[in-house]
């Protein structure tokens, strides 16, 4: 039986969960709201769509491929000092946007310093440091600070183009980069720590002997934990995660990036795409808890299939259900699964590798999530423009589903988690 | 397609004409002042760490060691 730490009514773990959820909030809100300022700064300087979507186009790819040397960085300076210097950067970086004159400007600020900086402040980072928090409630934890995500689109989009209404763009970039240096990051200076066992705790509030009188933390290692985390890619646990997650990042880009134009091309009234886009967002935050506190019930690898094989119920759906109702269902089925994946897979990423080499880990699989998403987003234009409608474009996204969801049933959990691993006796050194 | 209409999956720009028509039907369900739901915001924005810090300070109160 474990003892729950005496000294402690809330274990230090949850306050890093709520900071976590907020800095997810503010940081990916601020980030989402970019599409709003699109129009007014293009008709302030005269700038066509084309060339201020480069600055986003440049933060996209950058983003996706720093985050492995992020990651890396983690490993070595630690989550904490990471962090503090990626909302610093970020707060500073909005900012600056304010006073935005050129388009070179935007692209170095926003696309080049704010989406590398984003990569340190990201749920990748909240979520690595809390696997080091967190382990029979590590999903749990993680789908908290992710289901910051979705709440801050719900809050910040809005809040962003009410104040252009009200001002202009340049005091609502310098709003948003006050609210990540005025709450974001004092609330992560107050409140992240790396490591649980520098302060004498253990992962999820366990006291640190429990009844077999070994200390718990170091029973179970990871089966797959090494010095070098170049020999993760000798197991398929990171092939078969990576895969999954580049089919995440293919089968949720594609609908976000063309959903204007299919709404178009099959008739639907702005009206009805925005609230079945709205509807689909707000089931985001449901399916992400949701996914968390099964995930810590039952088998992650199992649930990662089913969140996949949601998805694709979902295309299907949207393919062969007459319209609007093939809308809704997309919207309903697919909305619960759209950021169920990432404490998943984050959760499993650690299971499995440990603590040591995780953040590269997870930089690395987020990476395949990015090449996913960029892939998509020039496959579902390109075969559109080829046959004249998304069916084979969405037909595509719906067969990889199917792909990434027996890849996800295909891990073997019991065979490679420190979940499902007994506890080992520790032999015990002369002398200790 | 740019790349800038990427998903709002992991914190990446939305696609501004959908942005449009979420704010229309914003407008149209919520129908409230633009300044009145910015103040919500703000206050629902500022009341999140208040009260994470509160819960903290509280607890620490009561003898919590702070690690």
């Amino acid at each position: 039986m474990i003892n729950k730490a005496p000294a402690q009514a809330i274990y230090y773990g949850w306050f890093i969960v709520a900071a976590s959820f907020f800095i997810s909030l503010v940081t990916v809100g601020a980030r989402n709201g970019f599409g709003v300022f699109v129009i007014p700064m293009s008709d302030d300087f005269g700038w066509n769509r084309g060339s201020i979507s480069l600055a986003a186009s440049v933060g996209f790819l950058l983003n996706g491929l720093s985050q492995p040397f992020v990651g890396r960085l983690y490993d070595k300076v630690g989550g904490r000092k990471l962090m503090l210097w990626g909302l610093l950067i970020l707060g500073l970086g909005n900012v600056l946007l304010a006073f935005t004159t050129h388009l070179v400007f935007l692209i170095l600020v926003f696309g080049v310093a704010m989406s590398i900086a984003m990569s340190a402040g990201s749920m990748n980072t909240t979520a690595t440091i809390l696997a080091r928090w967190f382990k029979r409630k590590r999903s749990t934890a993680v789908a908290i600070s992710a289901a910051g995500a979705p709440m801050g689109g719900l809050l910040l989009v809005p809040l962003t183009a009410y104040l252009i209404t009200l001002t202009d763009w340049r005091f609502t970039w310098a709003v948003l980069g006050l609210l990540i240096l005025c709450l974001a990051l004092p609330l992560a200076y107050i409140f992240m720590r790396d490591n649980p066992q520098e302060y004498g705790l253990q992962p999820d509030g366990d006291a640190s002997t429990p009844s077999n009188g070994q200390p718990r933390s170091q029973t179970t290692p990871a089966s797959l934990e090494s010095d070098r985390w170049r020999d993760a890619f000798h197991h398929p646990p990171v092939w078969q995660l990576g895969g999954a997650y580049f089919v995440c990042g293919f089968t949720t880009a594609i609908i976000s990036a063309h959903f204007v134009p299919y709404a178009q091309e099959r008739g639907f009234s702005p009206s009805l795409a925005a609230t079945a886009f709205g509807v689909m967002s707000g089931l985001n935050f449901l399916g992400v808890m949701a996914a968390g506190a099964l995930g810590d019930r039952f088998g992650r690898k199992n649930l990662l299939g089913l969140v996949y094989a949601m998805r694709g119920v979902g295309y299907a759906s949207l393919l062969l259900i007459p319209d609007p109702w093939g809308l809704w269902g997309f919207a309903l089925i697919a909305g619960f699964s759209w950021i169920a994946t990432v404490p998943l897979t984050t959760s499993l990423t650690a299971d499995f590798y440990g603590l040591r080499n995780l953040g590269i880990l997870t930089g690395l699989i987020f990476s395949a999530h990015q090449i996913g998403s960029a892939i998509s987003i020039q496959m579902g234009g390109t075969l559109r423009d080829i046959t004249g409608s998304y069916d084979l474009p969405f037909a595509i996204a719906g067969l990889f589903l199917i792909g990434a969801s027996i890849l996800s049933f295909s891990i073997q959990e019991r065979k490679y988690s420190s979940r499902s691993r007994r506890a080992q006796p520790q032999p015990i050194a002369p002398g200790v | 397609m740019p790349l800038a209409s990427v998903s709002p999956h992991h914190g990446d720009p939305g696609d501004p004409d959908l942005l449009q028509w979420l704010q229309h039907r914003f407008d149209q369900v919520v129908g409230l002042d633009p300044l009145a739901i910015i103040i919500l915001i703000l206050l629902f924005l500022i009341a999140i760490p208040l009260t994470i810090l509160a819960i903290y300070a509280l607890q620490h109160r009561r003898s919590a060691p702070k690690p």
